[in-house]
């Protein structure tokens, strides 16, 4: 009996796992090859961090942290930024997010309005530090840009989220 | 034991997280800092932070180390600096004994770039200054990068600046490096040409192209751009040189104007002259009519003497 339930345990594991990166894989592959077709004045949204606060608020905080940090150093290797920035930013995500997990109440989290506090404070968390890592000191109006793509970046990822409410939709599921 | 066991267990995201933020931040660290402007203001700031707060008691040997190296710094840069007086000295005496003149620093004035404008297909830039600053036709305008124009016409508060970007404007220029004369002409393009400069010449890539002392609408030395080609084609006279302007006139926003115009006895004197050129080449009056008969029976008739001469002889 043990035996069986540790068979479906891990297989469910490897499951998720393979669900997971084929998700990243594509998001990667989506955010560095395509972003030309979904960037608004230089602006594109940040689809990995959707990826990693459904992943915390589904599996939990220590499964969203080793993800995150995998996915942000998969993400930094891929697309040539220097190694650890996007590790450090999407640990924040996942350790963020993952105030708001509750076992077994991952459907009624998405479902509620409480994906989009999770997404606006992850995401806005997630820019500051980010573009305070990258920004180019040099430029003049610095403030502005900084801002410019803080907020930005916040506001059209926000937009994605807004997908959530299909889960709402009773013939979806 | 057990209880530091239990502490971890339970506040083992706390500390997976702290884990994994050391793990980025070290990786960070390892690569090339310089290119994440922010974290390396970070950096320095929280180094700057503690070392002033935090680390009450200096480090001697650090101290030690610092002086030593500051002494040397130190040392090098006087040398330097008495070596540059030398030079100062030496160059002086030299301008003395070949009795050269002294570049003279004129005084300039900050103007603002309000606008830009096109008029008889020729280009002009507006600044936000005119008489009232002092800024009067024939001065120069650079920027910090190099030379822009110069000053047609001022009002009160306005100037208009012909760029050198204009197919009709020459600029008089020469090859800092070994002092050939030339002419700068924009080529309706995107670069500049330095013209009239035979083939023979030594001109390079890379080379500067300043104003030449020659000039009597730009002051001289004021650089213009870098040869960036030089070409020589079959059957030409003159090598085909292009440059590069130093000045990025798309991001044009504020340019120094020098308050140095040429003596106003010259511009008189040329003005002068151009007026007796086009005097002397004005079309005859069409009261003195040209009778072409006449002129060819006189022709004929001193050829035929000429003639009459030869067959004496």
């Amino acid at each position: 009996m043990n035996n069986t339930l540790t068979e479906v345990t891990l297989k469910n594991f490897y499951l998720k796992f393979i669900y997971y990166s084929i998700a990243t894989l594509l998001i990667c592959v989506l955010q560095l090859s395509f972003s030309f077709l979904i960037s608004v004045k230089g602006i594109i949204p940040d689809l990995l961090i959707l990826l990693i606060i459904w992943i915390t608020l589904r599996d939990g905080k220590i499964v969203g942290l080793i993800s995150a940090f995998c996915i942000g150093l998969l993400y930094d290797y891929l697309s040539l930024n220097i190694f650890g920035v996007n590790a450090l930013t999407k640990t924040i995500v996942a350790y963020v997010s993952g105030f708001f997990y509750k076992e077994n109440e991952f459907l009624n989290i998405v479902k509620s309005n409480k994906i989009f506090v999770i997404v606006f404070i992850s995401t806005l968390i997630h820019n500051v530090v980010y573009y305070l890592l990258m920004i180019n000191l040099t430029e003049s109006n610095l403030w502005n840009i900084y801002f410019k793509f803080v907020f930005g970046s916040m506001i059209y990822t926000f937009v994605f989220s807004l997908t959530s409410f299909f889960f709402r939709i009773k013939k979806f599921w | 034991m057990q209880r530091i066991f239990d502490l971890i267990l339970r506040y083992k995201e706390h500390i997976l997280f702290l884990g994994l933020l050391f793990i980025s931040l070290s990786l960070l660290l390892l690569g090339d800092i310089n290119k994440i402007g922010g974290f390396r203001t970070l950096v320095i700031a929280s180094i700057g932070w503690f070392q002033k707060n935090v680390f009450l008691i200096p480090n001697v040997s650090a101290l030690k180390s610092e002086n030593s190296a500051l002494r040397e710094l130190n040392f090098f840069l006087s040398q330097r600096v008495m070596n540059a007086r030398i030079s100062e000295i030496e160059n002086q005496a030299l301008k003395n004994l070949l009795g050269l003149k002294q570049r003279v620093d004129a005084p300039f004035e900050v103007a603002q770039v309000v606008g830009s404008v096109t008029i008889d297909m020729r280009n002009y830039i507006i600044l936000d200054k005119g008489l009232k600053f002092g800024i009067d036709k024939y001065m120069t305008v650079r920027n910090d990068a190099g030379l822009v124009g110069s000053v047609v016409i001022s009002s009160d508060n306005y100037s208009l600046v012909e760029i050198i970007l204009n197919a009709k404007v020459k600029v008089p220029a020469m090859n800092l490096r070994n002092g050939v004369l030339g002419t700068i002409n924009w080529d309706g393009a995107n670069r500049l040409l330095f013209r009239d400069v035979p083939k023979f010449v030594d001109v390079k890539i890379g080379d500067t192209i300043v104003t030449s002392k020659h000039s009597l609408k730009y002051i001289p030395y004021v650089p213009i751009g870098t040869v960036v080609s030089v070409e020589s084609e079959e059957g030409e006279l003159f090598a085909v040189i292009g440059v590069k302007p130093f000045v990025n006139f798309s991001l044009l926003e504020e340019v120094f104007v020098i308050k140095k115009v040429i003596d106003p006895e010259i511009v008189t004197l040329i003005n002068k002259y151009e007026q007796f050129i086009m005097n002397t080449n004005l079309p005859p009056d069409k009261s003195q009519k040209l009778k072409p008969r006449e002129i060819m029976e006189k022709k004929k008739a001193l050829d035929s003497l000429k003639r009459i001469k030869a067959g004496e002889k």
